[in-house]
Formats: structure tokens, C-alpha cells, sequence
């Protein structure tokens, strides 16, 4: 690839390779983000599906009910019976109905009542406004049944009076086994149906439901549900059971029960009720399937206790579940959720002076109260200990939390009796909102847990959000207060990386690196420290610092014989800014006795491209004077190309990012051939910087990059270490070498 | 359909950022400041998507002082578009009365949202 010399701005070049290559890179980002939603957005219409085919489910459920339960219709035609609900032949208790005479099936004592209702109908009259008759009728088992009879007349309009259609209500509720005949059904592991009562007793069950529970149907059938119950949920999750069926009408959700053999199993179980006219609570209807065997083969059988023991409450695997699923809401709608931690203050004095048994009271007192100011859509969980937390979805601000926390602090108010002992617990709440205070589940979490220790830390019976000084940041502190003295206690260093032909036979110069080793804190990388010493300032003490320190490194060593070209350093902008930077850096330089030459001065492509031309032009009166300025990272940021030819520039460091890449990125090799050819036409020279394999060299020289530095040929190094490293090269390649 | 007005003078970005916004609105293409001050003009867009650096002798913060300085045109929508990095562009350009700023490489996606908020969807 050639540059013409005089092409200026084009597409045709590097950088602006780079910048598309860039911008594309921020589209997959975003087709990222959009798949992602698409995922969720998936998920979502998955648990819907399967609501509706719950809903579907109970659908059917009722008609089942309600031909098996209550009501039941037959046609005759001369009698004859010629169809039946499947509820007739429950009630009948035979599958034969159809053929038979239906008069045959009446108890002797009332076929008068029901020969005179077949004789009003052909009189005309509307029998179903008198009411139905009470009539007696005989099943299989020769006992009698009570039943309200009608004979419906609206499906028949015109027909003759020979077809009839009669509704039959039985008077006795019996409770009802429905035989599941499909076989295949059971095999796979079908669902359980059952009918309460409004008082909760089983009015009917299905052949699953025995299966599942290992009750027969005369064992468990007018039995109250709660026989299923394992005592794995607590008190806590009845209440909220039964409210859920009083309120929403429904709840549904994993529980575990126990099987008439002692066994525990996890069962997923809906259950809605039913109502009358008058919104009375008649019945509840309900469905489960068993999940132990999808749980073992997830291995999950050791998560069987999904609710906390004690309290009742959820543990932290669903906590951990539902705060997912929490957040993944709030970005969805665009809402907000708050996440709370809360501790008990002074809890481990109770456990200790008064013993666990009262801790474990106080502890599902507290649970109570925590359930009894949260909201329905709250999810109160205890996490172990008297660590409890609280999700709130659907926040519209963050003061609908602080209202919520208030709640809790006031419901810890009255004291707690256990026993001979009055307790006066209070909580310290840690608050933390998605998405202000973190956007992930861990960061939500340490964050509101970090609210709560500082809340803790004032004293307790108290909330506190979360402050970005909460947090990490004081780690931060801690260094910036670290790194402030570092200079001062000498715990700042230089290492010197040396740069080669590409040959590796002949030294070209050396660029000085800083390091920090912290008392505190050991070896921290200049990623962490450079950032604070450019925002607290300091850079510029210790950028002059590195440029002293490393011409006297140099003077040093061309006294003790050992020549070395030239240095480069890092500049900061910061440094760059100072009025003074170029009578700084003279001062320096004369001060250890090198000549201009010796000092190179390297600053980073995207910074150098932001200077006003003042900064550029204390760059060039520092460049007359002989020094060399190398524009480092090059590639990574936006360069006008039309302007870099009128920097003051000797030198381009082609950015480690494209050498790393070099050997299985075609991008990266058009980048660097690019840079390589870029710089031949202005006639700078090229340094490689991060070579760290034979293969990057090979395409690097193919390219004609003539200069290179990296861990392939000599890693950064004490000073000490360069003397011996430059004596074995002189050795191997002869004195002249060294340029 | 409103009328957007797209000024850089890399090809490949104006075709990004046309396939980006071509399917809601009527888009009008600028490869330098003069076209774009001639286009503006003439077409009255509803934005104007401007990038910051341009070849020739004026670039995209002199297309924003015009338009502002423009009696027909003052009102427009301008987002400005620069280089990572540039905080001095960023000041100028929310001085000189840009009303949205990118940064490049920037998020179509919240190209597309500045552009809703702004038109209220």
C-alpha cells in the first residue's frame, strides 16, 4: 500500500481505517445489546406462553369440574338415552348411559315426579321456570342419588318433544376421583388437579394427584389440603399463600410438600379460587407437577429447601433468583428497584446472653415485621444469621425507598416479648438503587451491603443509601494518599525497556517506565496510579522527576562506559500545559551534563492531537534544540493526517494493540503496513512497541518497520540489569553496533 | 417525514450513520462544511448530524456557529460528532449551542434515541 506524499485527508490511510474499524466495532456492541433485549424479550414471551397454557389448563379444569362436580346433562329421544356428559357417567357411575332407558335409572319413589315433568313438556309448559324437581336416580351400585332435574327446552326449539334435554344437579356434593384414562398421560408424569372446598377439604382429585401424594383417593378426599404440607415453609409463606388466594385469586410458585411415605418433593403448584355471586370464596381449584425428578437431573436435589427454615421467608437462592429477575424488570420498564440490607444491630448479644432459642424467636418476629411493611411485589428474604434483604421493583424514585425504609425502622419500634425477655431490636439498613448504584447484581449487592455497614457504623437503627465514597473509592483514597508520599519515600522507580533493529543486533535507545512499589499496597500497575497523579496533579512534580532521574541514569551510565543512544519518556499533558515545560526540561538536561540528542520526549497520539498550537510549538523549540519527540500508541486515536505532517515529530511508536494482533488479524496487519509505509513517506521512523513473538517480528520487517521494542528481545529492566544486557550484546555483536 | 442532514467527510461513517436513521427519516448527505451550509439552507433539515473535524476551511463547529447565526435555520436540532477523547471540542461545542454530542466511536443506539427524544419519537 502506497501513500502518495501529497494525499492528505482520504479514506485510503490508517487512522481512518482505525476510526471505521472503531465505529463498526460499536455497532456489534449495540446489535449486542439489541440481541440481548431480543433474548429477554424471548424469555419473557416463553413465561407468558405459559401462563396462558396454565390458563388453558384450568379451563379445561373447570369444564371438568364442572360436568364431574355439579351438573351433568343427558338427551333422550323417546327415553332413550342418546348422549351424556362424561359427568353423567360419574354420576351414574357407568360409562354405558347411551341406549339406556333414562326412566330406568329413577328411584321407584320418584318416577311420579318425573313422569309428570315429561307430561308438562308435552303440555307446553316451561318447566325449567318452576324450578327442577327433586328426583331420586339409582347408580351403577344400586345406591340412590338426589338431584335437581330439569328438562332444558332452549337447545331444542322446533324439535319434537320425543328429544329432550335434561340437566341434572345432583343435591349431594360427593367428593369425586377422576380416573385419568389416558394412560400415556401418567407415564409422562402428568399433572395433579384437584378442588377444595372453601374450607380447604379435597372434593376431588385426580389419578396424578394420588400418584404424586401416595394417598388413595378415599384417604385424602375430604381430608384438608394442608395433609400435603412438609413444614418446609414457614408460617410466613402460608400467610402469604392464603392472602395471594384471597386477593389476587391466585398464587403459584415451587413448593416443597411431603408424601403420605414421609418423602419430601418439590412440586411447581398453581392454585386459584373460586367465587360466588357474591365473591364469597366457594372452592379453589388447583394443579401441580412433581419437579423431583427434573431437580435431580439438574443436580439441584441439595436446593430442595428453597425458603429459610425459621422464618419462612425465601433464602438466598430464590433472593438471588427473584433480584435477577427484579432488575431485568426494571430495565425492561424503565423503572427503578431498591435493593435493601438489612442486620440487626447488637443481634449476636442476644444470641450470646440470652441463647439461640430466643435469637431464633426475635429473628421470626423480625422476619414478620419486615413481611408486614414491604409491599406485595417485595421479596423479603433472609440471607443466613440476622442478615435479612428486602427487593423493591418498580420504584419510581429513589424516596419511594427511603418511604419503605422508613416503614421498616418504625414497625422495629414496639419491643419484642420472648419468653421472660423484653428485646428492643433495631435494624441498619443499607440501601442501594438499580440502575444509579450499579447495574449488575454483584455490584448492587456489595454496594447495599456497603450502605449498611456505614449505616451500622453510625450508630444503627438507621438506612443509608449508597455514596460512591462509600465504597472501593476509599481503596482509591488510600492509594491517592499512598501515592502522594511515594515520591517523597522513594518508593517510585524506573525501569528501562530497551528498542532494536529489527535484526535485534543493534541498540537503538531506551524508553524509561515508572513503577511504584507500595509499602501497602506492593507492586501497583502505572493503569492505577498514572490516572491519580494526573488528577491530583502530581504528575507534574513527578514527571520532572522521571525526566532528572533518567538523564542522570544516562550521564551515569555513558560514565561507567556504557553508551546508550537515547532516552525516551513519557509526557503528560498535564506536563505539557506547564508554562515552564520547556525551560524545565533544558534546565534538567544541562543539569546532567547530556546532550539534547540523548532526550527523547514521547507523547500519545490522541493527546497530541488536542494541543493548541502554542503547546505544539514549545515541542518544536525543544526539538531545535536537538531533542526528539515520538508520538506514542499511534493508530489507537483519531490523527488528521494533513496535520500530523506539520508536527513537530521525529518518531511514531506503532501501538501494541495492532503488533499484538498482527499475526491472525488482517486489520491489524493493514493497520501496521499502513503506519509502516505512512511514516516512510514523511520520513519518520518507526518503533514497534509489545513485539513479543517471532511471528509479529516477521510481519513487522516484511512491513519494513525498522525499529522494534518488546519482550522478544529484552523485557523492562533496573538499570543495573541494562548494563549487563547491553554488555552481553556488545559481546555477541561487536562494539559497532551499538549505534 | 423529517429531514436529517448528514455532514462528514468519511463516506463510510455518513453510510453507517445513513443505514442508522435512513428507515425513520428523509436523509440528506454532506461530505464538507460548504455543502453542508448550502444544503441546510436549501433543505431546512429537522437535525443535522455534524462532525467536528473536516478538511477545508471551515469545519463543523463553524457550520454550528452559522447556523445559529441563521434566522431560518437557528432553531435546528444539532448533534455533534468527534473524536474519543476531545473534552475541549465538547465545551466548545456546548457553548456554540450544540444541543447533542457523540463521541466516535459512537452508539447508533444513542444516535437514534437523541434523535427520539428530541422529535418526541
Amino acid at each position: 500500500m502506497m501513500f502518495p506524499p501529497d494525499s492528505g485527508n482520504t479514506g485510503d490511510s490508517g487512522a481512518l481505517v482505525a476510526e471505521l474499524q472503531a465505529q463498526l466495532y460499536r455497532y456489534a456492541e449495540d446489535l449486542y445489546v439489541l440481541m440481548s433485549e431480543h433474548d429477554e424479550l424471548q424469555q419473557r414471551y416463553r413465561a407468558l406462553d405459559r401462563s396462558y397454557r396454565s390458563i388453558s389448563d384450568y379451563r379445561d379444569l373447570l369444564t371438568t369440574l364442572m360436568y364431574s362436580a355439579s351438573e351433568a346433562y343427558l338427551s333422550t329421544s323417546s327415553g332413550q338415552i342418546t348422549s351424556a356428559t362424561r359427568s353423567a357417567a360419574v354420576l351414574f357411575g357407568s360409562d354405558e348411559l347411551v341406549g339406556q332407558n333414562l326412566r330406568g335409572l329413577i328411584a321407584a319413589e320418584s318416577l311420579a315426579a318425573f313422569d309428570e315433568m315429561q307430561g308438562e313438556i308435552s303440555a307446553g309448559d316451561n318447566v325449567r321456570s318452576g324450578g327442577g324437581r327433586l328426583i331420586g336416580l339409582v347408580n351403577a351400585s344400586g345406591e340412590v342419588v338426589e338431584a335437581l332435574v330439569w328438562i332444558i327446552d332452549d337447545f331444542s326449539v322446533g324439535a319434537e318433544a320425543e328429544q329432550l334435554h335434561w340437566l341434572v344437579r345432583p343435591m349431594i356434593q360427593d367428593r369425586i376421583h377422576i380416573y385419568d384414562r389416558d394412560q400415556s398421560r401418567q407415564e409422562l408424569g402428568g399433572e395433579a388437579v384437584f378442588y377444595a372446598d372453601g374450607n380447604g377439604r379435597l372434593l376431588v382429585v385426580n389419578d396424578s394427584f394420588c400418584r404424586i401424594s401416595g394417598y388413595q383417593p378415599e384417604e385424602c378426599l375430604g381430608q384438608p389440603m394442608r395433609i400435603l404440607k412438609s413444614g418446609v415453609q414457614g408460617e410466613h409463606f402460608y400467610r402469604m399463600f392464603w392472602e395471594a388466594l384471597k386477593g389476587n385469586g391466585s398464587w403459584q410458585g415451587e413448593i416443597v410438600n411431603r408424601r403420605k411415605s414421609g418423602e419430601l418433593y418439590p412440586e411447581w403448584l398453581s392454585v386459584a379460587s373460586s367465587r360466588d355471586s357474591s365473591g364469597e370464596i366457594v372452592g379453589y381449584f388447583g394443579k401441580f407437577h412433581d419437579l423431583s425428578r427434573l431437580h435431580e437431573s439438574e443436580g439441584h436435589l441439595s436446593k430442595l429447601a428453597y425458603y429459610d427454615v425459621l422464618t419462612g421467608l425465601p433464602n438466598r437462592h430464590i433472593f438471588q433468583d427473584r433480584l435477577k429477575m427484579a432488575m431485568s424488570q426494571a430495565r425492561r420498564s424503565n423503572t427503578q428497584m431498591g435493593l435493601f440490607f438489612i442486620d440487626l444491630d447488637r443481634f449476636k448479644q442476644v444470641n450470646d446472653t440470652l441463647g439461640h432459642d430466643v435469637g431464633d424467636e426475635l429473628l421470626k418476629v423480625v422476619a414478620q415485621r419486615l413481611a408486614s411493611v414491604t409491599r406485595e411485589m417485595d421479596t423479603v428474604a433472609r440471607l443466613g444469621g440476622d442478615e435479612f434483604t428486602v427487593i423493591l421493583p418498580n420504584l419510581s424514585h429513589e424516596r419511594d425507598a427511603h418511604a419503605i425504609a422508613t416503614k421498616i425502622l418504625e414497625v422495629f419500634q414496639p419491643p419484642v416479648q420472648v419468653g421472660a425477655h423484653l428485646l428492643f431490636p433495631s435494624p441498619s439498613i443499607g440501601i442501594a438503587m438499580f440502575p444509579s448504584h450499579g447495574t449488575d447484581e454483584a455490584t448492587l449487592i456489595r454496594r447495599a451491603d456497603m450502605a449498611m455497614y456505614h449505616a451500622k457504623g453510625d450508630g444503627g437503627n438507621a438506612f443509608r443509601v449508597f455514596e460512591a465514597d462509600d465504597e472501593g473509592d476509599t481503596r482509591v483514597f488510600s492509594l491517592e494518599s499512598a501515592f502522594r508520599q511515594a515520591l517523597d519515600r522513594g518508593e517510585l522507580y524506573l525501569v528501562y525497556q530497551p528498542q532494536l533493529s529489527a535484526d535485534g543486533q543493534t541498540l537503538h535507545g531506551v524508553e524509561a517506565l515508572l513503577r511504584w512499589r507500595s509499602p501497602d499496597f506492593g507492586d501497583v500497575s502505572p493503569n492505577v496510579f498514572i490516572p491519580i497523579a494526573e488528577w491530583s496533579g502530581a504528575i507534574v512534580e513527578i514527571g520532572r522527576w522521571v525526566i532528572r532521574t533518567a538523564c542522570a541514569q544516562m550521564a551515569a551510565w555513558r560514565e561507567a562506559g556504557c553508551h546508550v543512544e537515547r532516552v525516551a519518556v513519557n509526557i503528560s499533558p498535564r506536563q505539557l500545559r506547564d508554562a515552564n515545560f520547556t525551560a524545565l526540561v533544558i534546565e534538567e538536561l544541562e543539569h546532567s551534563g547530556l546532550p539534547a540528542e540523548a532526550l527523547e520526549l514521547e507523547i500519545t497520539e490522541s493527546e497530541l492531537m488536542l494541543y493548541p498550537e502554542s503547546t505544539l510549538m514549545k515541542l518544536d523549540e525543544l526539538r531545535k534544540r536537538g531533542l526528539s519527540i515520538a508520538i506514542d500508541d499511534f493508530g489507537t486515536g483519531y490523527s488528521n493526517l494533513a496535520r500530523l505532517r506539520t508536527l513537530p515529530v521525529d518518531r511514531i511508536k506503532v501501538d501494541r494493540s495492532f503488533v499484538q494482533d498482527l499475526e491472525h488479524d488482517g486489520d491489524a496487519q493493514a493497520i501496521s503496513t499502513c503506519i509502516v509505509t505512512m511514516a516512510k513517506v514523511m520520513k519518520l521512523d518507526v518503533v514497534a512497541e509489545g513485539v513479543e513473538t517471532a511471528g509479529q517480528l516477521r510481519h513487522l520487517v516484511d512491513q519494513g518497520c525498522t525499529s522494534v521494542q518488546g519482550f522478544l528481545f529484552a523485557q523492562p529492566m533496573l538499570p543495573a540489569s541494562i548494563e549487563n544486557w547491553i554488555g552481553l550484546l556488545t559481546t555477541q555483536t561487536g562494539e559497532t553496533n551499538v549505534a | 417525514m423529517r429531514k436529517i442532514l448528514i455532514v462528514d467527510d468519511q463516506p463510510d461513517i455518513r453510510r453507517l450513520i445513513h443505514l442508522t436513521l435512513g428507515k425513520r427519516y428523509e436523509i440528506h448527505e454532506a461530505s464538507n462544511a460548504a455543502d453542508a451550509l448550502l444544503l441546510a439552507a436549501e433543505q431546512k433539515p429537522d437535525a443535522v448530524i455534524l462532525d467536528v473535524m473536516m478538511p477545508g476551511d471551515l469545519n463543523g463547529m463553524d457550520v454550528l456557529q452559522r447556523i445559529r447565526a441563521d434566522a431560518e435555520l437557528k432553531g435546528t436540532f444539532v448533534v455533534m460528532v468527534t473524536a474519543k477523547g476531545q473534552q475541549a471540542d465538547f465545551e466548545t461545542a456546548i457553548d456554540a449551542g450544540a444541543d447533542g454530542y457523540l463521541i466516535k466511536p459512537f452508539s447508533p443506539l444513542q444516535l437514534m434515541s437523541l434523535l427520539q427524544e428530541h422529535f418526541g419519537s
